[in-house]
């Protein structure tokens, strides 16, 4: 259960249904490819703060138009065990470097999936090198007065969320 | 198609994607590999092979990588009178027209988006390899 402190819809341009809907298209395209997943969303939610159930984040930094923005991705391991032991054909282990560097590379991706498809409906995102971590080890906001934009989304039945932290 | 004992260059700053690129050529029967974690190691080993008469045969490359990007490798490789007409494709990512617009204007052989199966990328290394061996493909 999210124990988010939701806060109502933001008129934030970067917040509008049609962007969510091309994260969602970017989350399920990337899973599809890389095998076969049972994808699900839940309804997305906005927090100024909130706390990430899962252990595995991964962080991106961009800019649109010199506005900062950042993405986080906040994984359940199981499924990233069973996307990664598909790609690369070898065990993963949960509390090792390989898990990170691997999250890191399906982040990368998604992202790419969704930058492709936001670009398609005029939003115009930069690129950036995944940063994957243990989400106890997240570093702070770089700028103050983040707003979140989160979408929670299972796979195989492990749930994991999208954020987007738009800075005032 | 490339002859078994071609010489590859991975590079990707991403472990988990260089050892998918090493699985699928490996599946197809390739096993002279070396490997680099950013353009600017993957430059450094080119050039070292090229100079010791071993040069890389084909380059399969990531675009977003700190210290040298995958684009800035291509560029690198296509300056170099000893390097320019090495086969290299980019593997990544960035799949928007403009992207591989800009790779196109760079001299890339191929460009493949991720994630990708075996099929797409032994299709993509059939079209290089006809591509750099035009008397091959009309025979």
């Amino acid at each position: 259960m999210s124990t988010a402190l939701k806060i109502s819809t933001l008129k934030h341009p970067l917040f509008e249904k049609i962007v969510v809907d091309n994260i969602c298209a970017g989350i399920r395209g990337t899973l599809d490819q890389l095998g076969t997943f049972k994808t699900e969303f839940q309804p997305h939610f906005f927090a100024s703060e909130w706390t990430v159930p899962t252990p595995i984040s991964v962080v991106l930094n961009l800019k649109q138009n010199d506005h900062p923005l950042q993405v986080r991705f906040h994984f359940d391991p199981k499924p990233v065990i069973e996307i990664l032991e598909g790609m690369i054909g070898d065990k993963v282990d949960p509390e090792s470097q390989d898990i990170l560097d691997g999250v890191g590379e399906i982040s990368n991706m998604i992202y790419g999936l969704i930058k492709t498809k936001a670009s398609g409906s005029g939003f115009q995102f930069g690129m950036s090198r995944p940063e994957a971590c243990f989400t106890k080890n997240l570093p702070p906001s770089l700028h103050p007065n983040g707003q979140s934009l989160v979408i929670p989304f299972s796979v195989n039945g492990g749930i994991c969320h999208f954020e987007f932290i738009v800075f005032q | 198609m490339f002859s078994p004992n071609t010489k590859y260059l991975i590079v990707d700053d991403f472990a988990t994607m260089r050892k998918v690129v090493k699985k699928v050529l490996t599946e197809l029967g390739y096993s002279d590999i070396s490997e680099a974690e950013d353009g600017k190691q993957a430059l450094q080993l080119i050039q070292e092979a090229a100079a010791n008469g071993t040069p890389f045969q084909c380059i399969v490359s990531d675009w977003n990588m700190p210290n040298m990007t995958g684009l800035e490798l291509l560029k690198a490789c296509k300056a170099d009178p000893k390097l320019k007409d090495i086969p290299f494709m980019l593997v990544t990512a960035e799949s928007e027209k403009e992207q591989i617009i800009e790779a196109a204007k760079a001299g890339v052989s191929e460009y493949v988006v991720k994630p990708f199966n075996a099929a797409t990328l032994k299709e993509k290394l059939t079209r290089v390899y006809n591509k750099h061996n035009p008397a091959a493909k009309a025979a």
